[in-house]
């Protein structure tokens, strides 16, 4: 049987003091699927998406990589599984667009032509092509959050993680980044999103996961979590059940 | 993020941004060794050639007003201290009250100068040149030294240059914060510096961290690869017209002066 693309075991990681950000939290990413993983402010997402490139390693538990462990090769982890922290500021490097996008292929010592190809590939498929000399900081939030989520592709990870990426973006900046998130779900590229404003994001989902006290509590078709989430303190956006599209796995 | 204008890169087109990072390196070294240890005239010379090349390359006074203010205060330091310390014909009328002598604050003046060169020199290095490029031309300048060694070097060098904008950054979101707050009704300047320092040295931590993480899931390496440099005719030519009127105001002057 193939393994999972991407699959969390038991994950516990605790705070100096020893409150439990993950208890036992545990959860499974196939390939090429959408996951959303919703939970209440302080549930652990973040912690666990720290744990999903092997920035936090757990007390006890494992993240697998196609059935490996991700510490044993956490080079080739980081470059497979890109994270898009929620602060975008933190995340951009380069004095320049292009320099930016380009800071992860040079990492991986890629011939400078390669690392060209690139570049572009991900500014376009970010909508960014023709920024390439602009500096980040004069960037709006919704287009930082795209250049984050450019240098991340340039890596062509398998598997994309977005924390939060929503939040302190206007409603063009969202459906710009939805936008580029579903392209690149259909060109095979699993993703998972992080969050606790359902609205914006259900009807892009594969799967829905809700996270409550460090633990995955709810994992299914999105039709059949979508009743429970706000006894987890989500809020249910508004007709969803009845109006929604779902998409099929 | 708001716009950081000392020792920071700005990107442009002019060719000294297309100069060679080495050779903007070797006329950092040799400007600041003519800034620190040249006569007058190899200092006013240099001092010259850098307003210049800064004019060309597009820099306005509006990107060195925080070097001058910062150079004006120095400034001010070093002519008091020099003054102090040297004896000789007392300053006009401050003298009658201060022990100030004309000699010292000449030396105080000249010091000051130095000073403003080498500034001048660092800001025209930090703004046209990319930390990328400058972690890569300290790493080809210092490969006698261990790997290990030149590229932790480089790195060092080329993030400090990176993280600059961000703690300014920080510093005014908290200082605004502050403000928002009445912090202007506090009179003792310790207690202000206590209400910003405190909370800045958290954030710059914090923000240090947070870079930190987003560089090591970007694959992080002291050894990415290096940019296309190579240094041409139009390079060594540009070098040898900057550097030539410093060089040759030091030999003049050393010949008058035997």
């Amino acid at each position: 049987m193939t393994p999972p693309l991407l699959e969390a075991v038991k994950l516990v990681h605790e705070f100096d003091g020893g409150k439990r950000a993950l208890d036992e939290a545990s959860f499974q990413l196939e390939s090429g699927e959408f996951l959303v993983l919703a939970g209440p402010n302080g549930s652990g997402k973040t912690v666990l998406m720290r744990h999903l490139n092997g920035l936090a390693k757990p007390h006890s538990g494992e993240v697998l990589l196609n059935g490996q462990s991700i510490q044993e090769d956490l080079p080739t982890t980081r470059c497979r599984v890109g994270l898009v922290f929620q602060d975008a500021d933190a995340q951009i490097v380069g004095q320049t667009v292009a320099k930016d996008v380009a800071f992860g292929p040079e990492n991986l010592r890629l011939p400078r032509q390669v690392i060209e190809e690139r570049v572009n590939q991900s500014l376009k498929a970010t909508g960014l092509l023709g920024f390439h000399q602009r500096r980040p900081h004069t960037l709006s939030g919704g287009e930082k959050r795209r250049l984050a989520v450019a240098g991340v592709l340039a890596m062509q990870p398998e598997v994309l993680v977005l924390d939060e990426p929503f939040t302190g973006l206007d409603w063009p900046g969202c459906a710009d980044l939805l936008a580029v998130l579903d392209e690149l779900h259909r060109a095979g590229t699993a993703i998972l999103l992080i969050t606790h404003d359902l609205g914006k994001v259900l009807a892009h989902a594969n799967r829905l996961a809700l996270m409550s006290a460090g633990k995955i509590v709810a994992n299914g078709h999105p039709s059949q979590i979508l009743p429970q989430v706000e006894q987890y303190g989500i809020r249910c956006p508004p007709g969803e059940l009845s109006t929604m599209s779902w998409r099929s796995k | 993020m708001r716009e950081a204008a000392f020792l920071h890169f700005h990107p442009g087109t002019s060719f000294w941004y297309r100069h060679d990072s080495r050779l903007k390196l070797f006329e950092l070294c040799l400007w600041s060794a003519l800034a620190l240890a040249g006569g007058l005239w190899a200092l006013i010379t240099t001092g010259v050639v850098l307003v210049l090349i800064h004019g060309i390359t597009g820099g306005t006074i509006r990107a060195l007003i925080r070097p001058l203010a910062f150079w004006g205060v120095m400034a001010i330091a070093f002519v008091i201290f020099a003054s102090v310390s040297h004896s000789g014909t007392p300053i006009p009328w401050i003298g009658q009250f201060l022990n100030l002598s004309i000699e010292g604050a000449m030396v105080g003046g000249l010091r000051a100068f130095r000073l403003l060169v080498v500034l001048l020199a660092g800001q025209l290095m930090a703004a046209t040149t990319d930390p990328g490029d400058f972690a890569t031309a300290l790493r080809k300048l210092t490969k006698v030294l261990p790997k290990r060694w030149s590229g932790a070097l480089a790195t060092t060098v080329s993030l400090t240059i990176s993280f600059l904008p961000r703690i300014f950054d920080e510093s005014a979101t908290i200082r605004d914060a502050a403000l928002g707050r009445g912090l202007e009704q506090r009179r003792s300047i310790l207690r202000r510096s206590h209400s910003i320092g405190l909370p800045l040295a958290e954030a710059t931590l914090r923000r240090a961290d947070l870079t930190a993480e987003a560089l090591l899931s970007r694959c992080y390496v002291d050894d990415p690869t290096p940019p296309e440099m190579h240094i041409t005719g139009q390079d060594l030519f540009a070098t040898t017209m900057v550097l030539l009127p410093s060089l040759l105001a030091l030999i003049a002057q050393n010949a008058l002066l035997n």
